[in-house]
């Protein structure tokens, strides 16, 4: 496996915080809050799963935490960077280095194959592959005997976890979900998130992941969840169960 | 249906529109091209009915060997005047003079109009006859005259400046004493005019007594025609073949059809580049349409599922592609007002004011335009229309749903080796096949062209790939990540990039052939004169006018000449068909002329006797005449004389059909002056001082002509071999210009389709300025895809036609660096093409492109 990065050090100051954050939309009277005021903070090798009925802003606070947006008010630190005072490129080049993401649609090149889409990030940044390191994670998710694939030539549940190797290639601080397996049968559905589960607990990555399935956010430390674009609830582990009696509560 | 095809083409209004520029361009050029010459020709009719409207009849010289080929026709002699003055019915009648002539200052600088166009000397004419008005001074008596507003005001010219005029007869000191306007408001067409006494005009053109036309104003009662009839009746027999009588109007008439006549070639070949560049247009409608119909296969199953029929998305389509080349049309045709106006603008930018009321629109151009438009665009859209019947009603429920490929598909590879490999047949018999006619045979080309550029445009596709490969290699390894994405979207539609790479190679091939052919001139010009002239100064007029005979005495008098020889160029019908004729001095052109004997030596040359001729190749073979044989030759003067072939020579660009002997010639034709004299510089003498001598007393006496070495004839072959070349770009930029807009689009298109892996890309860490260069270099690949099908094609043309071409001397070259700036230019073309699409794509904003569907 991956070395485990060094987070003994920097475990007291979260991977990623919000301040006062808040997103609005529109103007007047036609005017939406996403977001209203939320803090939140995400530790070192942990593992939060964002829920919310829909329209609650879990996009918008995903978006907002990964420097894919601009908050209308309030303020994202990533690993000790401030986002507000970051122009296009900064931001880009923090993304770059510090930020995984998984999307519901992969989000794969169809030219690459699967090994290309792996290391799309570190040829994007343009540093070297290490061979080694690349391999052990091919096996990692899976996927050495099918390094050579097309996207179009694998299932759903591969594409995603090429998806998920690409995110973890760059050892970023953090890696958004946006709904990882809102495209894939529940036999994928177990593989992916037993895969990001792994990245936590042997690579002490961090991950925040949005969903709206009780049995995804079942295999996260924490649950997140949002309504109306404010935290409504904070909690640590719980089952499928639990998750889905909280959820009928929210609106 | 129609809702949906109107609606469509609003939704898309930007493809729309970069779709109809690849039309509008096209068809802008066509029809600025009939405005244009319309225009022109309007004018000059205009001019010309302006000049002969009081004139109820004229009688006017024509030449025994008819048509304009050749020398000056002969003038009237003044027994033609008399004649005519004694017709019953005539009121008043005048012998005029009209020439070519040159003006210069006192320090030998021409006094011209720019442009090209000529110097026109006339007599004065009666006030009755006249349709130049005075603006300022007095009509001229003696060694003064009039010149046109323009000229004068042009050169800064004062009244009372003495200037020299030159033309066929002596050289003659002239003072200016007043200015003129032509009609009521410009001059003739551009060219300078100036209005000298007759004597005076008889006296400098070398044609004491004679005429080039005579004026006739019947008694009132007598109409044109009735005089017409009566002078004609007056004309001797002995002269009939040799005098044309015509009214005034037909007069007109008949000089401005020969106006039309000679801008008809101006008129084919702009028609020629237009439709070359609708031809490209063509392309960039197939791919716009194939790309757009992929994009919505969704939208068509959905149609379908809905109950509309085959026949109606066929329909569907078909009326997109009719809207579409509608409106291009429309708009082409403004596109062309604009063009026309602006060329218009230019020719009077050079002093060409011609007096048009404006622009000249006839039906038959609207009806042209809008023709080639919408046929084109309906031509081009038929196939994917096809596709798009295809498309069954199950696509709207597929994501991703793909273009069924064509049943035809698998034979595309077969079918474009036809083609192609009929293109290269057709283009072999059009070079090499006897054809008399050059219009047919350049047709014939021109077809051979078409099919090549089809048939190796629909092979492109499956050269995409590893030619996209090769060129990805070296800007992979330069840009690592931006190069490699490039590539592979480059390569990821290959017909895609293929047809917009096509668009590029029909501009680039003919480019490149041009840049080749004139190459080969350059170089055949060069050896011609290493090979053939011998003579150290070579003295003539640079645009081709005649010099004086009293060059030839005058330089030989110089201190240090040694051998000089004058030649002279006439024409004749030769065996029935009209000839160039050229005399030479058979004891002093050896000196600076080498022969290159097919038949006989030097020494027929020496020996020749005043009936003895000296054929070339071509002319030996096309009459299939030898040595010994008889040419029965009439000249211009109506002169019959039978010659006999001594010797013959190689054809070269300065010795054509037949040379006779310069005295012989000179006896009594035509041509009153010679085309080159030609001269060495004593043993001994300084050379460039000789030279020096000769370049002052021409300066002095004979403006008109100026000495060249060697070295400035091929300079000056050269210069007209590019300065025809510039032209050529210039007229075939249009066509690249087409192609521009061709990658434009498609990378439009291609960028809205991988809108969501933009945005993949940019979350993941691509900066904006990585993802304007995926766009660029996608753009270079396909550029020089375009160039280096473009050179490869543009190279077997040449070498086709050189081949055809070697009995001129002209031998196949490659010339490798102007060949590869062509390259360097598709690459630049690449990023300008780039430029507006990598902004785009580089502005997407990532969370709408990821949560795009
Ligand atoms: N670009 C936008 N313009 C205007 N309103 C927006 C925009 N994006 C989101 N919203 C609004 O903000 C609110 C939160 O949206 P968000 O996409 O974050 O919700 P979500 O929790 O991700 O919902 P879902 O579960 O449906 O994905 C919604 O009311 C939505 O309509
Ligand atoms: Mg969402």
């Amino acid at each position: 496996m991956l070395e485990a990065p060094d987070t003994t050090v920097t475990s007291a100051r979260p991977v990623v915080a919000a301040e006062h954050l808040t997103r609005l939309y529109g103007e007047g009277q036609a005017q939406v809050a996403a977001l209203r005021d939320v803090e939140v903070a995400f530790q070192p090798g942990t593992f939060s799963a964002v829920m919310g009925p829909s329209g609650s802003g879990k996009s918008t606070l995903m978006h907002l935490l990964a420097g894919l947006d601009r908050p209308t008010s309030g303020t994202v630190t990533i690993d000790g960077v401030e986002l507000n005072g970051l122009n296009d490129k900064k931001l880009t080049l923090l993304r770059r280095q510090k930020v995984g993401f998984v999307f519901q649609f992969f989000n794969l090149l169809p030219m690459l194959t699967a090994e290309e889409n792996i290391t799309l990030p570190l040829r994007i940044a343009g540093e070297r592959v290490d061979e080694a390191s690349l391999r052990q994670l091919l096996e990692a998710v899976g996927l050495a005997d099918r390094k050579e694939h097309r996207p179009a030539e694998l299932s759903g549940g591969q594409q995603q976890r090429v998806a998920i190797a690409r995110a973890l290639i760059t050892r970023p601080a953090v890696i958004f979900a946006d709904e990882p397996t809102g495209n894939l049968d529940s036999q994928s559905s177990r593989e992916v998130l037993d895969m990001l589960r792994r990245a936590v607990d042997d690579l002490g990555q961090t991950i925040v992941m949005v969903t709206h399935d009780a049995q995804a956010a079942a295999v996260a430390d924490r649950i997140v969840f949002l309504e109306d674009g404010r935290i409504v609830r904070d909690e640590g582990h719980l089952t499928a169960d639990q998750i889905l009696d909280v959820m009928k509560v929210l609106r | 249906m129609s809702g949906v095809t109107l609606r469509g083409l609003f939704s898309r209004k930007l493809r729309t529109i970069l779709t109809m520029i690849a039309i509008v361009l096209g068809v802008s050029m066509i029809s600025g091209t009939y405005m244009l010459t319309d225009t022109i020709n309007t004018a000059f009719n205009q001019i010309f009915q302006t000049a002969d409207r009081n004139i109820d009849a004229v009688v006017v010289p024509t030449s025994p060997i008819g048509g304009f080929s050749g020398g000056p026709t002969p003038p009237l002699p003044a027994s033609v005047l008399a004649l005519v003055r004694h017709t019953p019915g005539v009121a008043f009648a005048e012998g005029d003079v009209g020439a070519e002539a040159s003006i210069y200052d006192l320090n030998g600088n021409a006094i011209g109009a720019v442009g090209g166009a000529p110097t026109l000397l006339f007599s004065v004419a009666a006030p009755r006859f006249r349709s130049t008005t005075l603006v300022s001074g007095h009509w001229p008596v003696g060694n003064q005259l009039v010149i046109d507003k323009t000229m004068f005001a042009k050169h800064h010219l004062h009244l009372g400046q003495v200037v020299k005029v030159i033309a066929a007869g002596p050289a003659t000191r002239m003072t200016i004493v007043g200015t003129t306007r032509f009609g009521s408001t410009g001059n003739l067409g551009g060219a300078a005019t100036i209005d000298l006494p007759l004597a005076v005009a008889q006296r400098v053109t070398a044609e004491t007594g004679k005429f080039n036309q005579i004026s006739v104003a019947a008694v009132s009662g007598v109409t044109p025609a009735d005089i017409v009839q009566r002078i004609r009746a007056e004309i001797p027999h002995s002269l009939r073949g040799r005098v044309k009588v015509e009214t005034g109007t037909q007069s007109a008439q008949d000089a401005s059809s020969a106006i039309s006549n000679g801008l008809q070639f101006l008129t084919i070949a702009l028609l020629v580049f237009g439709g070359i560049a609708v031809f490209v247009g063509a392309f960039i409608i197939f791919n716009t349409f194939s790309i757009t119909i992929a994009q919505r296969v969704r939208e068509i199953g959905l149609l379908r599922t809905l109950g509309a029929t085959r026949a109606q998305i066929l329909r569907s389509v078909l009326l997109e592609a009719f809207l579409i080349g509608l409106v291009s049309s429309l708009l082409g045709l403004l596109a062309g007002i604009g063009l026309a106006q602006l060329i218009h603008a230019v020719f009077k930018a050079f002093g060409a004011d011609l007096p048009s009321a404006g622009l000249v629109l006839e039906v038959r151009t609207v009806i042209v335009a809008i023709l080639v438009g919408v046929l084109v665009t309906m031509a081009a859209g038929f196939v994917p229309a096809l596709r798009a019947t295809r498309v069954p009603p199950i696509a709207a429920l597929r994501e991703g749903a793909q273009l069924p490929r064509s049943r035809f598909a698998r034979f595309t590879p077969w079918i474009a080796g036809i083609v192609g490999a009929l293109g290269v047949l057709v283009l072999i018999a059009g070079v090499f096949a006897s054809i008399s006619s050059v219009g047919t045979r350049l047709s014939i080309i021109g077809a051979g062209a078409v099919l090549l550029f089809l048939g190796v445009a629909m092979v492109t596709p499956k050269l995409v790939r590893p030619l996209a490969a090769a060129l990805g290699w070296p800007i992979e390894r330069m840009t690592r990540i931006t190069g490699m994405l490039a590539r592979d979207n480059a390569s990821r539609n290959p017909t895609r990039t293929a047809v917009t790479a096509a668009a590029l190679m029909i501009g680039l091939a003919l480019v490149s052939f041009v840049t080749i052919f004139a190459a080969e001139l350059r170089a055949s010009a060069d050896a011609a004169v290493n090979r053939e002239i011998a003579g150290i100064y070579s003295i003539y007029n640079d645009q081709g006018q005649p010099i004086p005979r009293a060059v030839a005495p005058a330089v030989a008098r110089i201190p240090g000449v040694g051998a000089v020889s004058a030649l002279d160029g006439d024409a004749a019908r030769v065996n029935g068909s009209v000839s160039n004729i050229y005399g030479i001095q058979p004891s002093t052109i050896l000196a600076i002329y080498r022969f290159q004997w097919k038949q006989g030596s030097d020494a027929a040359v020496t020996g020749m006797g005043p009936l003895d001729a000296l054929v070339s190749d071509t002319f030996a073979s096309g009459h299939k005449v030898g040595v010994g044989s008889s040419l029965r030759v009439t000249t211009a003067t109506d002169r019959h004389l039978t010659v006999h072939v001594v010797g013959i020579y190689k054809s070269s660009q300065f010795l054509t059909d037949v040379t006779l002997r310069y005295d012989t010639v000179r006896s009594d034709w035509s041509q009153g002056q010679d085309e080159i004299v030609s001269a060495n510089p004593r043993p001994g003498a300084n050379q460039k001082a000789v030279q020096r001598r000769i370049t002052a007393l021409l300066k002095s006496e004979f403006p008109i002509a100026a000495v060249h070495s060697q070295q400035q004839i091929k300079q000056n072959a050269e210069k007209s071999v590019n300065q025809l070349l510039t032209l050529i770009y210039v007229l075939l930029a249009m066509s690249v210009l087409v192609s521009l807009f061709g990658i434009i689009n498609t990378l439009v298109l291609s960028i809205y389709e991988r809108t969501r892996e933009i945005g993949m890309l940019r979350a993941i860490g691509t900066t904006r300025g990585q993802v304007r260069w995926i766009v660029r270099w996608e753009s270079v690949i396909t550029a020089v895809i375009g160039a280096i099908l473009g050179l490869a094609v543009g190279i077997l043309l040449a070498a086709v036609v050189t081949q055809g071409l070697s009995s001129q001397g002209i031998v196949f070259t490659l010339p490798i660096g102007s060949l590869l700036i062509w390259v360097v230019f598709a690459m630049l073309f690449g990023i300008v093409a780039a430029a507006w699409p990598a902004r785009r794509a580089a502005r997407l904003d990532i969370l709408q492109a990821i949560a795009y569907e």
